[in-house]
């Protein structure tokens, strides 16, 4: 009975899939794909009274952060890949599931969203909440390694292995995948943000150079490379100068960047071949034959791809649309609610 | 030197509930033992698990650990390498023993010095357990092994198939040496399903090789069926069969047709738990010719390439033209496995 009534309010659902990262969240509608691609931000504003009112999300809070008022403050709810401020989360979550759902529809959506491997019951049972209390009508967990495997199109319920590695913005996650499962997974807190972060402060150690986040993101997509390229790449820097307080311009190239990421490229190598070391020798055999997948916004890194296949010997593929494949096979499993129920996590 | 009688050897990577369960059983069901955990780069809470049981058990337990997943045979190798018990076990994390399955095979083993591998009975075994009876093959789940043999042949080829292969191998090898692997009814121990990893057509790859390396090692296993006629009596069945066991230590395998009142006979002395593979069936007392004949039929499809022997010489094999003699059988025994 309860079956032909899920049948039911499937029909007139519109099922989503979230991908809760630190840098973005994406969210696919069933049937439509894609629909919100913002930055994980919520500008804030402190009352008298103390409590905090969301003033804006996604992508016009982010263009506040480091230009608001002192009574306004530009919060990233994500940090690391978990949730550091559940109430802020769940004011974002409520904002992304009510601009793509809008009770278009009667029935209260079903809701994939996912989450890092490494997170704990605790942590799942709140972002099952925040979703439910958000308007959710059922509410799955996937692993984000587990995702990305579906979204890049790796054979995930075959019993050989599938390695990938998702290294988005706040943690990189490496997991070998057979039989619908994890069999091992490792994550690490670095990813995207660490990567910024070491730009910002090596270009504050060289050049006594003070520059924002933005900056150091620009700069990584601009010039970060992981291993060294055929060109070296040149890119005027503005930041404050520490020693003058003044506004001041530099040159810096891609050398100086690979020099400034290799400690977080450094974990994210260390990361996979402590998850190579740790497979079981069945499943590294196929990984002599499949390789390694990468997959989220860190494998747009340059030359990330050339250092791995170095280090492990293994061969590397960039995932088709390495951004989107958390979504995307989190998106996929909508359409297959068996595959769904296989590969969720229990919270 | 500990004065543990046996040391258990338990390989564990991940899997912490089945793991816990899997100790505290041994701890609960196993007084004198030492157990050897060897963990193959387990992740945290696993690791923490092991850490707290080998201290809480001090000198009943050893704590090996390599933070490569090495695999279970070369982890089992290592495990054994360590242990200086009079008997040796091997235990899956995923098997719970039970309340005295352990002394029914040391005291079979205290009794019978031919005896170097020791099986106890499996929850997973899909016939009923009865024994004792010589096996070929073996389990991974739970396995006790004597000093002496460890001490002639060493561990497990680790470059089998890390599966049943690779046991068998281990009791050919433990048989070339003189020591005999036996099954003794008990308390079952509990196994669970081991899933496969790998892509199958790695794991066919790695089958193939090993069943090559298998036969270069031992040569091409043989499957035979007998036909016993009416008039044998139970004393000449059983010599007949202490033959056909010698065979079967080998890897070949029988299955001898007898009249029904015979196999009833038979079952009643115990002749039908000689060994695994040497098989009694009985053929159908109210039937017509057919009826028999396609018992031998059955045999043949389950086990194609089967040569029929015609199981006292002089009389002919009834239902098969080509057939061999029983003399012949035997000399090709005597000749092949001397």
């Amino acid at each position: 009975m309860l079956k032909i009534f899920d049948a039911l309010f499937g029909m007139f659902s519109n099922d989503l899939a979230i991908d809760l990262g630190t840098a973005n969240t994406l969210v696919y509608l069933k049937g439509k794909g894609i629909v919100v691609r913002e930055p994980s931000v919520v500008a804030v504003q402190k009352m008298q009274n103390g409590q905090q009112k969301v003033l804006a999300v996604g992508m016009e809070a982010k263009k506040m952060l480091g230009r608001t008022p002192g009574s306004i403050t530009a919060i990233r709810p994500m940090k690391d890949g978990v949730i550091a401020d559940f109430d802020i989360t769940e004011e974002m979550l409520r904002y992304f599931i009510h601009k793509v759902h809008n009770r278009k529809t009667l029935v209260r959506p079903r809701i994939v969203i996912c989450v890092p491997s490494g997170i704990t019951q605790v942590e799942k049972r709140a972002v099952k909440e925040s979703a439910e209390s958000a308007g959710a009508r059922e509410v799955y967990l996937i692993e984000e390694p587990m995702a990305a495997a579906i979204g890049a199109g790796l054979p995930i319920t075959e019993a050989s292995g599938n390695m990938i590695v998702d290294i988005g913005g706040g943690t990189t996650e490496v997991a070998v995948i057979s039989l619908a499962g994890i069999v091992y997974s490792k994550s690490v807190r670095v990813g995207g943000d660490k990567m910024d972060e070491a730009i910002v402060q090596y270009i504050k150690r060289k050049y006594n150079l003070l520059i924002g986040d933005r900056m150091a993101e620009i700069i990584k997509i601009e010039l970060g490379e992981a291993y060294p390229g055929a060109e070296v790449l040149h890119m005027e820097v503005k930041g404050r100068d520490l020693v003058s307080g003044i506004p001041k311009t530099t040159e810096i190239d891609s050398n100086e960047i690979r020099e400034a990421l290799s400690e977080p490229v450094t974990a994210i190598v260390d990361a996979v071949r402590n998850c190579l070391e740790r497979t079981p020798p069945e499943l590294a055999a196929d990984l002599v034959d499949k390789g390694i997948v990468l997959a989220g916004g860190g494998a747009l890194l340059r030359n990330l791809d050339v250092l791995l296949r170095e280090e492990t010997g293994l061969p590397v593929v960039t995932a088709e649309d390495p951004l989107s494949c958390v979504v995307l096979g989190s998106g996929k499993v909508l359409d297959e609610l068996a595959l769904l129920r296989n590969v969720a996590v229990s919270s | 030197m500990t004065d543990a009688v046996i040391d258990v050897v338990i390989p564990v990577w991940n899997r912490l509930d089945e793991t816990r369960n899997c100790v505290v059983s041994l701890i609960s069901h196993t007084p004198d033992a030492r157990l050897i955990m060897f963990d193959i780069g387990s992740e945290r809470d696993t690791e923490r698990l092991l850490q707290e049981f080998a201290d809480a058990l001090d000198d009943r337990a050893l704590l090996m650990r390599d933070d490569a997943n090495i695999g279970f045979v070369p982890a089992a190798n290592r495990g054994l390498q360590r242990s200086e018990a009079p008997y040796l076990a091997l235990v899956r994390n995923t098997s719970v023993v039970n309340a005295g399955w352990l002394a029914p095979l040391l005291n079979f083993a205290s009794t019978h010095p031919e005896a170097g591998i020791l099986l106890p009975c499996l929850t997973s075994a899909e016939a009923e357990c009865r024994g004792p009876i010589e096996r070929a093959s073996a389990s991974f789940a739970a396995i006790v092994i004597t000093r002496k043999l460890y001490q002639e042949i060493g561990g497990f080829d680790e470059g089998l198939d890390a599966g049943s292969w690779c046991l068998k191998d281990y009791t050919r090898r433990a048989c070339a040496k003189g020591f005999l692997t036996y099954q003794i009814p008990g308390p079952a121990v509990t196994t669970q399903e081991e899933v496969q990893l790998g892509s199958q057509h790695r794991r066919q790859e790695n089958l193939q090789r090993t069943l090559q390396l298998f036969k270069e090692r031992w040569g091409d296993s043989k499957s035979y069926a007998i036909h016993v006629p009416k008039g044998v009596d139970l004393a000449l069945l059983r010599q007949k069969l202490d033959y056909l066991v010698k065979g079967a230590r080998h890897g070949d395998s029988y299955s001898v047709m007898m009249p029904a009142l015979l196999h009833k006979e038979a079952l009643q002395a115990g002749l039908d738990l000689l060994h695994e593979n040497v098989l009694l069936v009985p053929l159908p007392r109210w039937t017509l010719e057919s009826g028999r004949r396609r018992v031998f039929e059955r045999i043949v499809s389950h086990n194609p390439g089967t040569i029929a022997v015609a199981g006292v010489d002089g009389m002919a094999f009834p239902w098969e033209q080509s057939y061999i003699s029983f003399g012949e059988l035997c000399e090709k025994i005597r000749l092949g496995y001397p």
